[in-house]
């Protein structure tokens, strides 16, 4: 699996059921080492996970994914080995203040393999995020920080009463000044921080393909994402025309859902949504980010969406009936109609688009519908046809 | 005209009057303000001619009713200002003049009196208006941002706009660089179960990002935003011009920070924390 979508393994979990508790431990570094598109090699600071004969201890851009279920009380230890303090914080969370990581108000953990564990309950499913808290300014943007999952009560649902899905990603969008990550301890006021490259789970460029962050699934499928920035600016998402998208939710609550095409996303901001393909897609979403000073846009990535025609869950019998084109404009011709009879096409939600009579051999059948998915049922036969 | 006529005149016309009865005096500042050894250019409505803290002040004024209130105009320049939530409403006072402002019926919420004139623009002076807002505790939060150095350029009338390569380094809430301090009146004091009701402008020249430690607020009303109301969130933005009412019903105690998580901001004089960050003080 890769690191930078590290699914945690639970050192100790008393049970797979929700409501328990999970136990975990973290390093914090301030080695880590990436070669950025354009060559550039850059040191970054991090977390890992304290297990050296999993993961050799190494830190990763972003950090591991943490990941549990609404109910649990989790267990996390850290144990700070670099040079300077760290803590993390929690961000949505809502943990008390003790387990905050927080400096002035909570604790710093210290350098030189100090340790500390925060122990919190998982209130509300969703999206979230954790980051070090010390001299944030700079120690977020040097790269401390990863994306924090709570699973609902329902399997594969963003939330506990909407956002169901077949396939499932999670991308946390994050940014570098790369002078910065070149020249850590000293990196300048602090005010002319000026981002200069964003990623997507810690890749850019033709790395989001390479690093399998694209998108891939069938017509049928649902795709749903869980979104977060954790940059200092602003990051425009933009979903490719034939994937309705609909928001189910913000910052770990539900939200009356709707469909949009475009998601801003600020500084901390985290959305749960469902992609639903209307068509075939052989296309991206586009990730913008723009520099609040001036709303300029500095950089861009693109997330593949590859969404096939081929279905997985409609009859074995498809073979069976011949049909074409598909995805088709107005008319549909199907081949090899073994015996006369009545067809139906329905809608996804089985709503009955058309019915008539099926002669033996090849017909032709005029379709007006709207753009979408429908579902054409013969003799006991179906088959998924797509309008364009 | 007999006695009683004369005194029913007066009734009807004092109780057909427009406008309430003028209960506040505010006043147009631009000054120099120095935290920390670091000077900038600050424009401010105050509710005092000698201000101690040059933060805008903040009227609460009832609901369904109109209102008034008298601006007096201590600067050189004459000031064009409108209300945020609707442009049309519109004053303009001349240079060191005294104006009185009619506020029509407004629905409740938090509104604000921006001005349109450049150095007021973009040195923050304003005014929030909580309207019909009601709280176990009520606070108030002016984000303003600015360039020290670009600050006093504009309040020469040097620069006229925002320049593309902005850098700020000025981040205030209320006015106040220091927002983490216990100085700072953007902190807020409250108990486990109360309703904090917050009123936000963004009165600077970007949009901010507001984050909660410890708590989800609910969006309950956004002059941009309207889409979000009714939102519960830790993590959102505000819009240059905006205004926004929040509710918080702490369900645990503790000290928690709020601030803009654009980080940048979150600095002053290169000092961190400063800037825009406050924090919420909950008792059990």
């Amino acid at each position: 699996m890769k690191n930078y979508t590290l699914i945690f393994s639970f050192i100790f979990s008393l049970s797979f059921l929700n409501g328990q508790v999970k136990e975990v431990s973290l390093v914090s570094k301030m080695n880590g080492q990436k070669t950025l598109i354009d060559g550039q090699d850059i040191v970054f600071w991090g977390y890992g996970i304290d297990d050296p004969s999993s993961q050799n201890n190494k830190i990763f851009l972003p950090g591991p994914v943490l990941r549990f279920d609404v109910g649990d009380t989790v267990i996390i230890h850290l144990r700070n080995d670099s040079p300077e303090d760290h803590t993390i914080h929690w961000h949505g969370l809502d943990v008390d203040q003790a387990n905050d990581g927080v400096p002035h108000t909570s604790t710093s953990v210290n350098g030189g393999g100090a340790e500390f564990t925060y122990t919190f309950v998982c209130k509300e499913p969703g999206t979230y995020i954790y980051h070090c808290h010390v001299l944030t300014t700079l120690h977020l943007a040097m790269g401390m920080y990863g994306i924090f999952i709570i699973d609902a009560n329902t399997e594969n649902q963003i939330y506990n009463n909407s956002g169901k899905y077949t396939k499932e990603y999670n991308y946390l969008f994050s940014e570098l000044n790369s002078a910065w990550n070149t020249n850590a301890l000293s990196p300048g006021p602090f005010y002319l921080y000026e981002a200069d490259y964003g990623m997507v789970n810690g890749w850019a460029g033709p790395e989001i393909k390479v690093k399998n962050q694209s998108i891939t699934g069938d017509i049928e499928d649902s795709i749903g994402m869980r979104l977060a920035n954790t940059g200092y600016g602003r990051v425009e998402t933009i979903f490719p025309k034939d994937l309705e998208v609909k928001v189910y939710g913000s910052d770990g609550r539900e939200v009356n859902s709707f469909v949009t095409d475009t998601i801003q996303m600020f500084p901390g901001e985290r959305f749960g949504v469902v992609g639903y393909p209307q068509s075939t897609i052989n296309d991206s979403i586009t990730v913008n980010y723009y520099d609040l000073n001036n709303d300029e846009l500095y950089f861009t990535n693109y997330i593949p969406v590859d969404i096939s025609p081929t279905s997985s869950t409609i009859s074995q019998n498809l073979e069976t009936l011949i049909l074409y084109p598909n995805p088709f404009d107005s008319q549909i011709t199907i081949d090899n109609i073994p015996k006369n009879g009545t067809a139906t096409i329905t809608d996804l939600n089985g709503k009955e688009v058309w019915q008539g009579d099926l002669k033996k051999g090849q017909n032709q059948i005029q379709l007006n519908v709207d753009k979408g998915i429908y579902v054409l049922r013969f003799g006991g036969m179906q088959v998924k046809v797509v309008k364009e | 005209m007999t006695l009683k006529t004369i005194i029913s005149i007066f009734i009807i016309t004092f109780s057909c009057s427009t406008y309430a009865a003028l209960n506040d005096t505010l006043f147009i500042l631009k000054t120099n303000v120095t935290y920390n050894g670091t000077g900038f250019q600050k424009g401010v409505i105050s509710d005092s001619l000698n201000p101690v803290q040059f933060d805008n002040a903040v009227l609460n004024l009832t609901e369904g009713v109109t209102n008034a209130f008298t601006l007096i105009n201590t600067d050189t320049i004459s000031y064009d200002f409108y209300l945020n939530t609707n442009s049309s409403l519109t004053w303009n006072i001349g240079s060191e003049d005294t104006i009185t402002v009619n506020l029509p019926i407004l629905p409740s919420g938090t509104h604000a009196i921006l001005s349109s004139t450049i150095e007021g623009d973009l040195l923050g002076a304003a005014c929030i208006l909580r309207i019909g807002l009601h709280g176990d505790y009520l606070y108030s939060w002016d984000l303003w941002d600015m360039n020290a150095d670009l600050s006093q350029e504009i309040a020469l009338t040097n620069v006229l706009n925002i320049p593309s390569n902005y850098q700020p380094n000025v981040f205030t809430i209320n006015a106040d660089p220091l927002a983490p301090m216990d100085t700072s009146n953007a902190i807020i004091y409250g108990n486990v179960g109360d309703t904090i009701i917050i009123s936000v402008l963004n009165s600077g020249n970007m949009v901010h990002n507001i984050h909660f430690h410890g708590y989800h607020i609910t969006i309950m009303g956004a002059s941009v935003q309207s889409d979000r109301i009714g939102w519960s969130k830790d993590s959102f933005p505000i819009y240059k011009n905006e205004t926004m009412t929040l509710r918080l019903v702490p369900d645990q105690p503790g000290t928690y920070p709020v601030h803009n998580h654009n980080l940048v901001t979150v600095i002053y004089n290169n000092n961190y924390p400063s800037g825009m960050m406050t924090m919420l003080k909950i008792n059990p």
